[in-house]
């Protein structure tokens, strides 16, 4: 029963290459669509642009007034272009958290001592597979979109005086200027490497001792897994908050919260324990992980239910702290998502998704142990998250033209499936490279036994 | 009835009651103190505050800080009891009820700590007749009554059945009798009298978590929605949550050590409580140390006007001293030396890194609330203060009082723990019927029919040591400064504004040279720096604004102001002049402003209202429960 391999069939493997195919097509036909179009008036935005530039004028400052001008002005590329960038980054970041999340879960349960999850521990350790590929993209879409996406790039901001050094330059701000000890480019990429460096090395270790203690059994391999994962949470601690200024919150570079580090930890572990929850259910029901019982399911909804909480007490602690403060340029981050017609549904919807449905369907005892609700919570759970990042991402980069019509839901929607597609593809090839379970784990007779209330 | 209850409840017998004259010492100098922070208070109350230290910058001095301290330890009864038995602890038993009496008795003094603060407290009934929803002074005192009543149920209910079985037991003086049998409920040990108990506990558990998260969280809110540096910070709710905890867990591990040791508890407080509670407060202790560096350094980099004056206080002015003491002593070398299995096996270092916590907890709290107090927006040239207010030393009567709440808590804990058992000894022997001893973690040898093997044997957890790297603070020099003038004057022309500085030396009226002048225009909360110019060989200094910016307030009016900060030459000094700006800024608000708007924002009301009343309209339902157990007494 312990010795179990996953067998990678053909017919998965068509039916994920189905799923990237269908998402490619959506993602050509949107681009199609949309930029066929006239300029940036797709979808019928152009108007709403304007109603986002009166809304967030009477903010004032020079550097409200640069935001207004709208993102393809400032850079010169199509909207559909600049959308294209946007939404490769938004994946990026979202799938490189949930592939993160695996070490995390790993690694905290190795610290912690946790017995019960020891059987389908495997399930998350695959997830350390897409990390070489997300480093890959990130870096490369990081050299392709950066200028584009990311507004403290751009070189003009820092001068204080244009080049004849007497005339104060327009461009000039402040603001940027006086963080540019953190956010350079150089230091950027540098940090940019060092985080998938130091997350894959220790994914790497651990996975290592892991398989070794397979076929060599004893607690040697466990101990070093221990101190490994020890350290990866100190370094977790530190580069997921850096990672989170890094990659989501200078995107609004003015904006500013002390949070945005925990709430980005917190929308990342929600959406990867929910995938965990998938993972584990699917196998199930595709007769794998026999030993996994509705137990193991049980805890795994309450990790789903109660970071769903976390998040949320994240969300409203740090909401409502600037919604009172009114701070101009922090509040600015709530007026754009909140006073724009095109960010306020997203807006909303969020919480439903994350908070109430989670919340209310998984409130009972029962509902954690049925898989038919488990699938479904979490899949609402995970695209809430993943719309968490687009209104996270999208009114810093897209401004006024962000909005969720049918053909932007085609580009988005498509790209999201082939970075499924790949992220599953992965992660199935991962579980292919190791027994399901792990049979020598010293705390495997308890995940065995486990059983809760 | 077991026998194992049996032997327990004579083993903690000779703690009840309170003959002898040892405690009837501890007891009598604890009163004293009370009894001199009520005459302290009395002084108070009559002369007015002008007898404490607080002035206008001031206004939170001691009193909040160790307000936000007692709030902070309350937070180990909800630790203990709700999170070990949500994750089915066993060794919690024999500590859940020292936890819980904490709780219980800091919440009592918290709740005075605010209105000893308050010049008129014969007004504190204003805040529900006149209170605003809208308020997080409101929030504050809805959060802690409820937390408070949920902590008096959550303690009281497990205490039934051993207080049933004092009121039945022979040699209790009178008056004591009294108070078990009206408090046992009519408990008489049925099976059904259990399951109800058992039903209670399942139901006050879970809401006794959110309600202990979300009074810490609104106590910080009553500082971060004040719009104050260092207070104003998204973090500030989880952050004070995670310091709560970490000073909560160190209290009950001084608690432990004290009472094991006064009470001969050594067979039921073992070492394997105060290596998994020290273990626990290292993992904590990690995690607050986190929350600091997200709360210090993350703005250090932002360095806002009015932070950046904050900060510099703490790292390296005024307050440094302090401030590095109490980070260093209080929190990294405790958290260092739990990161050593070695000293976590030894409750002596476990209680000496607790005390070390206490400790800088206190302080921290001072820190927290005073050095912001002392840096307020209106922006008043330090020579303009008057005496004392820029400053804040508390006096004799702030101590006093502050000393008599400290003893008072200690007063009541002791006082609870003569009259109750302080180990809850009904679930601790069933925990070890069930579970075995060793799992409660009491000394298997004086219970040698219970012996069980353990299944999983835990080892020592090895942590990779943390290097932190401390930096040394840099000193400022002395020298000796002359006093120097700023006069300023506007000139328009077609680029802009024009405005030039003239700095002079206050006794000769000499023009000054290389003088670097800092240029701010003043925005609500704080100033917007302009640039910094040198001022040349006549000691003048200019800069060029442009007409639009900054935009200038609903009038068009903005302040511009200029100041000589750390200069090698002369003090510090600054000066402002008024100018028109194009600009002006919409008296429409963005946002409808909910602590100036008359009414708040129904959404926020159906948040409170929904959340309070889920949580009172559960402890009805408990209270209720209790009423049912007191049905079935015959």
């Amino acid at each position: 029963m312990i010795d179990e391999k996953y067998i990678f069939t053909g017919a998965t493997k068509v039916k994920l290459f189905a799923l990237m195919a269908v998402g490619a097509v959506l993602l050509l036909l949107g681009i199609w669509v949309t930029s066929s179009g006239s300029g940036n008036g797709h979808d019928g935005h152009g108007e709403k642009k304007e109603v986002a530039s009166k809304e967030v004028k009477p903010e004032g400052g020079k550097e409200v007034k640069a935001e207004v001008k709208g993102a393809a002005e400032e850079t010169h590329k199509p909207v559909w272009m600049l959308r294209l960038l946007k939404n490769l980054w938004h994946n990026n970041v979202f799938f490189t958290g949930i592939s993160i999340i695996g070490v995390f879960f790993v690694a905290f349960n190795y610290v912690a001592w946790a017995g019960w999850s020891a059987a389908l521990k495997r399930v998350p350790e695959a997830f350390g597979y897409f990390l070489p590929i997300a480093a890959i993209l990130m870096i490369v879409v990081f050299a392709i979109a950066g200028h584009d996406l990311f507004h403290w790039t751009h070189e003009t901001l820092y001068q204080k005086y244009l080049p004849d050094g007497k005339t104060p330059n327009p461009e000039y701000d402040e603001i940027i200027a006086g963080k540019a000890g953190f956010l350079n480019p150089t230091f950027f990429w540098i940090r940019l490497v060092g985080y998938f460096f130091l997350w894959i090395l220790i994914w790497f270790m651990i996975r290592t001792f892991s398989l070794k203690e397979d076929i060599e059994g004893g607690v040697k391999w466990h101990d070093k897994s221990v101190i490994w994962s020890a350290g990866f949470l100190f370094v977790f601690a530190v580069t997921s908050s850096t990672s989170a200024w890094d990659w989501v919150m200078s995107v609004d570079t003015h904006f500013f919260s002390t949070m945005f580090g925990w709430y980005v930890f917190a929308s990342w572990f929600v959406t990867g324990l929910s995938v965990v929850t998938l993972f584990v259910v699917y196998l199930k029901d595709a007769g794998y992980l026999k030993v996994i019982n509705e137990n193991h399911v049980h805890d795994l909804g309450k990790f789903v239910f109660a970071f769903s909480i976390f998040w949320t007490y994240i969300w409203f602690a740090q909401f409502l702290l600037i919604y009172y403060a009114n701070i101009p340029e922090e509040s600015i981050y709530w007026v754009e998502r909140l006073q724009n017609p095109i960010y306020t549904p997203i807006f909303f919807m969020n919480l439903i998704l994350n908070f109430l449905f989670p919340f209310l369907i998984l409130m009972t005892r029962d509902a954690k142990r049925q898989t038919m609700i488990l699938k479904v919570v979490c899949f609402v759970v995970i695209f809430g998250h993943w719309s968490d990042f687009y209104i996270m991402l999208t009114p810093g980069t897209l401004k006024g033209e962000g909005g969720f019509g049918f053909t932007t839901l085609l580009v988005e929607l498509g790209m999201t499936m082939i970075y499924a597609g790949i992220f599953i593809f992965t992660v199935l090839w991962g579980l292919t490279r190791a027994n399901l379970v792990p049979k020598n784990h010293p705390m495997l007779q308890e995940s065995l036994h486990h059983h809760v209330y | 009835m077991s026998l194992i209850r049996q032997q327990i409840e004579n083993e903690l017998a000779p703690s009840l009651g309170f003959k002898g004259w040892k405690i009837k010492a501890v007891l009598g100098t604890l009163t004293l103190l009370l009894i001199a922070g009520i005459i302290a208070y009395v002084i108070q109350v009559k002369e007015g505050l002008v007898v404490t230290a607080m002035r206008d910058y001031v206004s939170w001095g001691l009193y909040i800080s160790m307000f936000i301290f007692f709030i902070g330890i309350s937070h180990v009864g909800a630790l203990m009891s709700a999170i070990l038995r949500l994750t089915g602890a066993d060794w919690r038993y024999p500590i859940t009820r020292m936890a819980e009496a904490i709780t219980f008795s800091s919440l009592l003094f918290a709740g005075i700590m605010p209105i000893l603060d308050m010049g008129r407290p014969d007004r504190i009934m204003n805040l529900l007749f006149h209170g605003r929803i809208q308020s997080p002074i409101v929030w504050d005192v809805l959060a802690i009554s409820t937390y408070f009543a949920g902590s008096a149920i959550f303690l009281y209910l497990p205490m039934i059945p051993d207080i049933a079985r004092l009121r039945d037991s022979a040699g209790v003086p009178k008056w004591r009798k009294r108070i078990y049998s009206f408090m046992s409920a009519g408990w008489k040990e049925h099976e059904g009298q259990y399951g109800l108990l058992e039903k209670g506990m399942d139901i006050m558990t879970p809401i006794i978590l959110p309600v202990a998260i979300s009074v810490h969280t609104v106590v910080s809110w009553l500082f971060a929605m004040t719009l104050r540096p260092g207070w104003n910070s998204t973090i500030f709710g989880p952050y004070f949550v995670s310091g709560a905890i970490v000073s909560g867990c160190a209290a009950v591990i001084i608690a432990m050590a004290c009472f094991r040791k006064a009470y001969s508890l050594e067979n039921y407080i073992t070492k394997i409580h105060f290596r998994n509670l020290s273990l626990l407060l290292f993992v904590l202790a990690l995690i607050y140390l986190y929350f600091n560096l997200n709360e210090y350094l993350v703005p250090a980099f932002k360095m806002e006007e009015g932070e950046s004056g904050l900060l510099h206080d703490l790292f390296h002015g005024s307050y440094a001293p302090v401030y590095w003491t109490v980070q260093v002593a209080g929190l990294f070398i405790p958290t260092f030396m739990l990161a050593f299995s070695a000293i976590r096996k030894s409750i002596t270092l476990t209680v000496v890194a607790s005390v070390l916590i206490v400790a800088g907890a206190v302080v921290k709290r001072y820190l927290i609330v005073i050095p912001t107090m002392l840096h307020p927006f209106i922006d008043i040239p330090l020579e303009n203060t008057p005496e004392g207010w820029s400053n804040y030393l508390p006096s004799a009567i702030e101590w006093l009082v502050t000393a008599g709440c400290f003893a008072g808590f200690i007063l009541v804990y002791i006082l609870f723990s003569r009259i109750f058992p302080i180990v809850t000894i009904w679930e601790t022997s069933k925990g070890i019927e069930e579970k075995g001893a060793d799992a409660v973690g009491v000394n298997s040898e004086i219970f040698p029919e219970t012996k069980k093997e353990n299944i999983i044997s835990h080892g020592s957890i090895k942590v990779t040591a943390v290097v932190f790297v401390l930096f040394t603070a840099s000193f400022q020099s002395f020298a000796q400064k002359s006093n120097a003038v700023i006069n300023l004057k506007e000139r328009k022309d077609n680029a802009g504004i024009f405005i030039e500085a003239l700095i002079t030396q206050q006794q000769t009226g000499k023009p000054l040279q290389n003088v670097d002048l800092s240029f701010y225009a003043k925005r609500t909360f704080g100033l917007l720096p302009l640039g910094d110019v040198t001022s040349d060989s006549v000691g003048k200094a200019g800069i060029q604004i442009s007409r639009k910016f900054p935009p200038g307030d609903t009038l068009g009016n903005i302040k511009i102001i200029a100041r000589i900060e750390d200069s090698d030459i002369v003090k510090d000094t600054s000066a402002y002049t008024i100018i028109q700006s194009e600009i002006r800024f919409p008296s429409r608000t963005p946002f409808p402003r909910s602590v100036w708007a008359p009414h708040a924002p129904l959404w926020l009301i159906a948040t409170f209202i929904l959340l309070l009343g889920g949580v009172w309209i559960t402890y009805a339902y408990v209270i209720k429960t209790i009423i049912n157990i007191k049905k079935t007494e015959s």
